[in-house]
């Protein structure tokens, strides 16, 4: 057996989630397409778009914060 | 039955690497040695049955995306082309590879020789069943590359560690778990969780405070007349389009060019509503009075005012002038009066004078006939009357009477003639003082005339005689009531503004409860409640980064299992092998046995095969680790034992093995052992080895009858590339 299917295997045999398995298949192929660069590239970019898409949530939560007008201090009067 | 392995019967090459004209060589069906010193061609032909079946090569990097370093720098076609026979049994294959100078892909043709069967449609499926190996696999079963040897040669663990993953065929796994970087996603969740806190806090207290803005804009709300069930937004559009509608009903009523409509069907709409309807409103409020007639009546009313004032101030003038002619009149009569009085006292003045000069003239006389009778003294008669008189009597006479009646006439004369003129001067006086009287009283008459002419263009046409005045204070009356009417009717308009404004105060308190009430909902909801095991967004991300991290961590300990199990199931089922190649090939004195064992090693979190390579007495139990213990020669045939008991555990198509270079380092003994194990191997498996080592190739010849063995010499030059000579 390949090692792709190998692991692939040893993943159901631990009784590895669907989405596990899924991941592995990804992270072969990309190997196989441009190497332990593709794979880093892969995840880092999994990485990038869960990154960006809680950025995005987290600057629409700072924007419905910022909705609210917030009362400021007036400043002292200098003498 | 199964079909016999494939063996390789010809290869044809052209512009390939150091080959540049065409070159061919039939391969012995037992064994082919290509001898030549180094930089003569050996690996270029051997690499053309790497390339040729697989179309890349493992020990050359790639340069650039076309690796153009493939095709010969003299090739005139610009073309690597290399054409492959296999044979087994009966059965012949043809494998045809080339490449154009600049092209990525490759073109592969792949057909069955008897009869030319072409297998256009997918050639490289086809010879992956012909050949049943993967190209990492052709390392580990067929070819043992210069490259494989000396990674096992080499004292450094982590190097010795890859070679032997390797030929284990787990170097890709390894190579996958170490792209695998957790800290990536480590970092990432940190960061995240960083932000989220940072902003649920920021919601959280946004929560509360738009939780105050509401309570407070309802209580707004409330407090104009809104009820519950009118805080909508719906309300709002109706109230909106009913002040809309009223004012333009307003701005037809007043003459006002009707406004644009506003088009209300959102909460920020209101304000632009709101903003359009006040700016109307204060157009009808500057415009009202000058659009109703209230600013022209007021306008008239005043210059009627001024009229009347000017009409009185005229007739009390003209009256007046009336009053001082009339008085001066009853003093010294009128004009006639007075010219005739002035016409009189002329006369008289006349007649005085004449009278005066009459006595000027008689006086004359007499000085004149008093001269004459002085001088005629004997005359005895007057020479005026003619009586007998003598010269010096009527001389006495005349001077006596001439004396005494002239100074008293003469004085009398003149006295009244001073009286009269003086009478004469105070009656032209009073003729003057008339004069000006009546024309004072003409001017007076003409102002009255022009007030008259100013009165009945207000009041229309008037009789001779009619009562000005009295007209317009009647239409002043009638102004000052048209003026309160108006009045009204501006309160009246004036009220409805009022309660549209207040419609528009309303509309905006509507909307600033809305728009709260609105940034409420969605702060709420944005902000999670952790307490009910509500998740936003970013916590989904967070989980899904999480799993990842998890599905990652099971991937990579199944990953480094399968590494480790098939690592050591090679090593169980080569290892007789390795054992019974290491005493035939390296024959030491005292280590007369290996073992190769394979453990877990990690390396910066990554977990890791780490290959104990150990030798041992078997007599004496002793055991060392045989880079410490062994020379290179040694350890080179630790390498090569091995890769040829590795190679004969893999199931594969392929009956022969390629060698290059395998003497690296061995002495003489372990030559000869070298050559006797390779002959062992024949005729079960094809060899074809390259060597620069004469001693080798001289124990193979040895070994190797000229039936079974064929050799060929290359020579190269940099025009014609490589040159192939048939030695035996």
């Amino acid at each position: 057996m390949d090692i792709f299917g190998s692991v692939a295997a040893r993943l159901k045999s631990e009784v590895a989630s669907e989405t596990t398995i899924a991941l592995w298949t990804e992270l072969f192929e990309a190997f196989e397409e441009g190497g332990p660069e593709a794979v880093r590239l892969l995840l880092t970019e999994k990485v990038r778009q869960s990154r960006k898409r809680a950025d995005k949530e987290v600057r629409e939560m700072r924007s419905v914060a910022g909705t609210v007008s917030t009362t400021k201090r007036k400043p002292a009067t200098r003498r | 039955m199964a079909s016999p392995k494939l063996k390789l019967k010809r290869i044809e090459i052209e512009g390939f690497r150091g080959v540049n004209r065409p070159v061919s060589l039939d391969f012995s069906e037992a064994a082919t040695f290509l001898v030549a010193p180094n930089g003569q061609g050996k690996s270029s032909i051997l690499g053309a049955i790497e390339w040729c079946l697989f179309g890349e090569l493992k020990y050359q990097a790639r340069e650039n995306a076309t690796n153009d370093e493939l095709i010969n720098l003299h090739s005139v076609k610009g073309q690597a082309r290399v054409r492959l026979i296999l044979q087994s049994g009966a059965d012949g294959f043809v494998v045809e590879r080339e490449r154009r100078i600049g092209k990525r892909e490759t073109k592969l043709r792949v057909w069955v020789r008897e009869g030319e069967v072409s297998y256009e449609a997918d050639p490289a499926a086809v010879l992956f069943r012909l050949i049943g190996l993967s190209f990492d696999d052709f390392y580990r079963a067929v070819y043992l590359h210069q490259e494989s040897i000396r990674g096992l040669l080499i004292d450094e663990p982590r190097v010795r560690d890859e070679a032997f993953d390797r030929l284990f065929g787990v170097e890709k796994l390894r190579d996958i778990l170490a792209a695998i970087q957790m800290r990536v996603i480590t970092d990432a969740v940190k960061e995240i969780e960083g932000k989220r806190t940072r902003a649920t806090d920021r919601l959280s207290g946004a929560v509360e405070q738009i939780e105050e803005q509401r309570k407070r804009h309802l209580k707004e709300a409330m407090d104009a007349n809104f009820t519950e069930a009118e805080l909508t937004i719906s309300a709002g559009i109706g109230l909106a389009n009913q002040v809309m509608q009223l004012l333009a009903d307003m701005c037809t009523a007043t003459g006002l060019p009707a406004a644009d409509p506003v088009d209300v069907v959102a909460i920020d709409d209101f304000e632009r509503a709101a903003r359009k309807a006040k700016e109307i409103i204060r157009n009808i409020r500057i415009s009202g009075p000058r659009s109703s007639g209230l600013d022209t009546t007021t306008d008239q009313i005043f210059k009627l005012g001024l009229l009347r004032k000017r009409l009185a101030a005229a007739e009390l003038e003209a009256r007046e002038a009336s009053s001082a002619i009339e008085d001066q009149q009853s003093r010294v009569g009128d004009t006639e009066a007075l010219g005739k009085r002035r016409s009189e006292l002329s006369t008289r003045i006349g007649q005085r004078q004449q009278q005066l000069e009459r006595l000027d003239v008689r006086v004359r006389v007499v000085s004149d006939a008093v001269l004459y009778l002085k001088q005629v003294p004997t005359a005895i008669a007057c020479p005026v009357c003619d009586q007998r008189i003598t010269a010096s009597n009527l001389i006495r006479r005349l001077e006596t009477e001439t004396q005494a009646s002239q100074a008293a006439e003469s004085q009398e004369l003149n006295h009244e003639i001073g009286e009269t003129k003086q009478e004469l001067e105070m009656a032209l006086e009073a003729e003057r003082e008339v004069w000006r009287l009546n024309k004072l009283k003409r001017a007076a008459d003409d102002r009255l005339t022009a007030v008259f002419k100013e009165a009945s263009s207000v009041t229309g046409p008037m009789p001779p005689g009619g009562d000005v005045a009295g007209r317009l204070e009647a239409e002043e009356i009638a102004l000052v009531r048209q003026v309160a009417s108006l009045k009204e009717a501006q309160g009246q308009r004036e009220e409805l503004l009022g309660n549209i404004d207040s419609s528009v105060d309303r509309l905006r308190i509507l909307q600033r409860f809305l728009k709260t009430d609105l940034d409420f909902v969605a702060v709420r909801d944005k902000a999670p409640n952790d307490d009910e095991g509500e998740t936003d967004a970013v916590q989904d991300e967070l989980n899904a980064l999480l799993s990842l991290q998890e599905s990652l961590e099971v991937v990579a300990q199944s990953i480094n299992s399968v590494a480790k199990a098939r690592a050591v199931e090679a090593l169980r089922l080569a290892r007789d092998g390795i054992s019974s190649y290491y005493k035939s090939l390296c024959n030491h004195p005292y280590f007369d046995g290996i073992r190769i064992d394979v453990q877990d090693k990690s390396l910066r979190g990554i977990q890791k095969n780490s290959y104990s390579v150990q030798t041992f007495s078997t007599p004496d139990g002793k055991r060392t680790l045989a880079s410490s213990r062994l020379s290179a020669a040694q350890m080179n045939c630790v390498a090569l034992s091995v890769y040829l008991a590795l190679a004969g555990t893999l199931t594969h198509n392929l009956g022969f093995v390629v060698l290059d270079d395998p003497s690296q380092s061995l002495d003489d003994d372990h030559k000869a052992a070298l050559a006797r194990i390779l002959r062992r191997m024949v005729p079960g498996t094809q060899l074809v080895i390259a060597t620069q080592d004469r001693d080798l190739h001289g124990l193979l010849q040895k070994e190797f009858s000229p039936r079974l063995a064929s050799t060929y010499g290359l020579s190269w030059t940099a025009r014609n590339g490589t040159a192939i000579t048939a030695i035996r």
